[in-house]
């Protein structure tokens, strides 16, 4: 849910590969894993490509794990599901639950007869100590927003779980389905031996390599596949190479071009209702000149998000202004087509800031190796800024250099990014590492903002907490922190039988009923 | 002496009927590489960067010659300014390698000895590093940039002219017209620079010709891998990389520069081949 993209680690790996030799590299790829097919030729075992590794097998270190679906899908269990269909909770290791009318406890009854992968029984003490770790400052949980407001959790018995809260948590559901629940004893290995509670076992890490789950017999809801191997192919031309010969069954998160290929080729393409992701500019405010909100402004007009999506996505992605989509019930009306590309617009607010031909604006666009969308995005609004007179320069960094100096010290003026929507629960974006008050990567936090989220999240009237989240969407559309460009499903080439995955708009996807 | 002043002068003329009668299609396709290099881009039909996301991935047409990339800018424009870039790291490359592997090689030949010892296994040393690898680090070091990479390459072309001019010093070191020069009271370094470098000019213009073109190959890789030269300006590299991904969508892209960066190569190739025949008969 506060995964960092959904590419992640992509370009690491595709460097070290592309070291082979330069386009060599593309053609070797597809010999390379044809002579792997008879290797992987036993029945009953679904092979997945994914473009970079996993980075911890620890479910509840993972956010920026974009590849979530792999270790946290299928070795471990939350206590909820949301349900792409419904967006709404599904038991998962709940079987009920009950909020108090006042919002301030909750009481889950979790399922019976639950093992772990050792054999040994789940409890609610299991849950107890899964939430408190996650709270725990030591270690240093990515998931701990989702569980600033749990002042307690308690085992009320063996199989009942009592959650008191400091103030009322509308989202509390799909918080919880974010946080995956882990065994005490196994926690000192979970790195390099995990045991959860899942359909599937964990089997081995090749790191950089492979990543393989085998079907846990045991689980109330057994899997029919025999394992998943998931396999690290960071030349999306591979990927489908590996498709059209049967190596791979499914290759997860793929963009436009990826898709009509793979329609060309008579691949099949799995698509999320939901649109889950959004493409966006981040802004460093705390720099001068973008703390002037009207550069910021300028900036939106001069991106062109129609053409955008129509031509780089291929009309796959919905372009619009506003994070928040339009199926969310707090969405703001018409707000997805305000800041219209309009260059005479961006160049006068421009000029009004002080910035003309003769003074031009100077600055710099990252963008991350391997994002092939995203550097367009930035090419685009660059040939459209020095058009305008204006000195603007892209630079394409390592994922790893780029995450240095964007979110950990932030040095920069302009990146391209991309982030899930979190579109089952409104809170959830606000309190995204994108916008959330405490800390942001666009570094802004006017007066009264972190209030406003504060009080949006914990109200409980439908009409109101509505009304405070498009009083929300007004301050951001007017401040321009972030530019959003288009909101986006998360695709996926499959088989026939692979598209029986149901993907989780929570980041937990459901592969137990996945056929190769 | 006599006879090296005549193998140069000998050049001049003869070298480029030598080379139409031997490979006119080096020949050809190295001029017209330079060509382009040098004039390409005051030519260039459209902006090499100018996007126009509505023309995206045509294929080839009056108005573009070569079609447009995934983000409208036109292709045979890029092409022209890539085959520039191109020529600045040939350039860039082969004056680093030469000027300084050239010194060092005629150094440690020509004194022999302790020097040569040392310079000899600090040469072999440079070559045991891949040069990719070497380029890698530099650029990941400093910032990516054509400069850095092309120095970083041209650092690792030290050791092919080292050796090739060290070997040419020793086998001159006593021939006669060096031991006259000696005799007329020469100093080792006036015999170094007027003796002996003149008569390298064949077999260091035969290796300028593979390293620069590998230079090209160099270039055009750490390109593809987003270490060379930085958006939006085009390079072989940067557009074989952005082609690859359209490979089933739009295949022209990818034909047209591997056939360019590949026609170079070639070009030189033969090129390199028929200078070191040229200089193997004037010897």
């Amino acid at each position: 849910m506060q995964d960092r993209g959904p590419n992640g680690m992509i370009m690491n790996r595709a460097q070290f590969l592309r070291l082979l030799g330069a386009s060599a590299a593309a053609t070797m790829m597809p010999v390379a894993m044809g002579s792997g097919l008879s290797a992987m030729a036993q029945e009953s075992e679904l092979v997945v490509g994914i473009s970079s590794d996993i980075n911890t097998l620890d479910p509840q270190m993972s956010p920026s794990d974009v590849f979530r679906h792999t270790i946290r899908s299928t070795v471990f269990e939350a206590l909820v599901y949301i349900n792409p269909e419904t967006l709404k909770a599904d038991p998962m290791l709940a079987d009920s639950w009950e909020i108090a009318p006042d919002g301030l406890t909750a009481t889950f009854k979790l399922k019976p007869g639950v093992t772990w992968h050792d054999g040994s029984p789940f409890t609610a003490a299991d849950v107890v100590y899964s939430l408190k770790r996650v709270q725990d400052k030591n270690v240093g949980s990515p998931f701990a927003p989702q569980l600033v407001a749990l002042s307690n959790v308690e085992a009320l018995d063996d199989h009942t779980v009592k959650l008191t809260l400091a103030n009322p948590v509308p989202g509390l559901l799909t918080n919880l389905a974010v946080i995956q629940i882990v065994k005490e004893a196994n926690v000192p290995q979970i790195n390099t031996a995990p045991i959860g509670t899942g359909p599937f076992k964990f089997a081995s890490w090749a790191p950089g390599d492979r990543i393989r789950v085998e079907r846990y017999a045991e689980h109330r809801n057994a899997p029919q596949v025999g394992a998943i191997e998931w396999r690290i192919v960071p030349d999306s031309q591979a990927r489908l190479a590996g498709m059209q010969d049967g190596t791979l069954h499914m290759v997860a998160l793929v963009d436009g071009k990826d898709v009509i290929q793979a329609q060309g080729a008579g691949i099949g393409v799995l698509q999320t209702k939901p649109y889950i992701l959004y493409e966006n500019f981040n802004i460093n405010t705390k720099r001068a000149p973008f703390d002037d909100k009207r550069v910021r402004q300028a900036l939106a007009h001069a991106f062109d998000r129609e053409t955008y999506a129509k031509t780089v996505w291929f009309g796959f992605a919905r372009p619009t202004i506003n994070p928040v989509p339009p199926e969310m019930a707090t969405y703001l009306q018409e707000s997805a087509t305000m800041y219209p590309y309009d260059l005479d617009k961006a160049a006068a607010l421009l000029a009004e800031a002080g910035f003309t031909k003769d003074n031009p604006l100077k600055m710099e666009i990252l963008t991350i190796q391997g994002f092939d969308t995203l550097k367009s995005m930035a090419l685009i609004l660059q040939d459209n800024l020095n058009r305008l007179g204006h000195q603007v320069t892209v630079r394409e960094l390592e994922v790893t250099v780029w995450l240095d100096r964007v979110l950990h010290k932030p040095d920069y003026d302009i990146t391209t990014d991309n982030f899930n929507t979190g579109p089952e629960d409104p809170a959830s974006m606000f309190n995204s590492p994108n916008l959330a008050p405490a800390a942001n990567v666009n570094q802004w936090n006017p007066e009264g903002y972190a209030d406003l989220v504060q009080r949006a999240g914990a109200e409980l009237d439908p009409a109101k907490q509505i009304e405070l989240y498009q009083q929300l969407q007004k301050l951001i559309l007017e401040e321009m922190p972030q530019i959003t460009v288009n909101h986006l499903p998360l695709f996926f080439l499959s088989t026939e039988g692979a598209k029986a995955l149901v993907i989780g708009p929570s980041g937990i996807d459901d592969y137990t009923k996945v056929v190769p | 002496m006599s006879a090296v002043v005549q193998t140069r002068r000998r050049g001049n003329a003869g070298l480029l009927r030598f080379l139409i009668r031997r490979s006119p299609l080096g020949l050809a396709l190295v001029t017209l590489f330079f060509l382009s290099a040098v004039f390409g881009p005051h030519f260039a039909p459209h902006s090499m960067t100018d996007t126009n996301l509505a023309m995206a991935l045509q294929g080839p047409s009056a108005e573009h010659w070569l079609g447009t990339d995934p983000l409208g800018r036109d292709v045979f424009s890029r092409l022209l300014g890539a085959s520039r870039v191109a020529g600045q790291a040939f350039l860039i490359v082969v004056l680093i390698g030469g000027i300084a592997g050239t010194a060092l090689g005629l150094f440690a030949g020509g004194r022999g000895g302790l020097i040569d010892l040392v310079v000899s296994r600090v040469v072999e040393i440079l070559q045991g590093f891949p040069t990719i690898l070497v380029a890698i680090v530099i650029v990941a070091l400093l910032n990516p940039s054509l400069t850095n990479a092309m120095v970083a390459v041209g650092l690792a072309a030290i050791p092919d002219f080292a050796r090739v001019s060290r070997s040419v010093a020793i086998q001159l070191r006593d021939r006669e017209f060096i031991q006259a020069a000696r005799g007329l009271g020469a100093g080792e370094m006036r015999i170094l620079w007027s003796e002996v470098l003149p008569n390298m000019a064949g077999p260091l213009v035969v290796i300028a010709s593979f390293d620069g073109a590998q230079a090209v190959l160099w270039e055009a890789s750490l390109s593809f891998l987003g270490l060379g030269v930085q958006p939006p300006d085009p390079s072989f590299g940067s557009m074989l990389r952005e082609a690859q991904n359209y490979l089933a969508i739009q295949p022209s892209l990818a034909i047209i520069v591997g056939l360019a960066v590949s026609g170079f190569i070639l070009g030189m190739n033969l090129l390199g081949d028929a200078l070191g025949d040229y200089f193997e008969q004037a010897r």
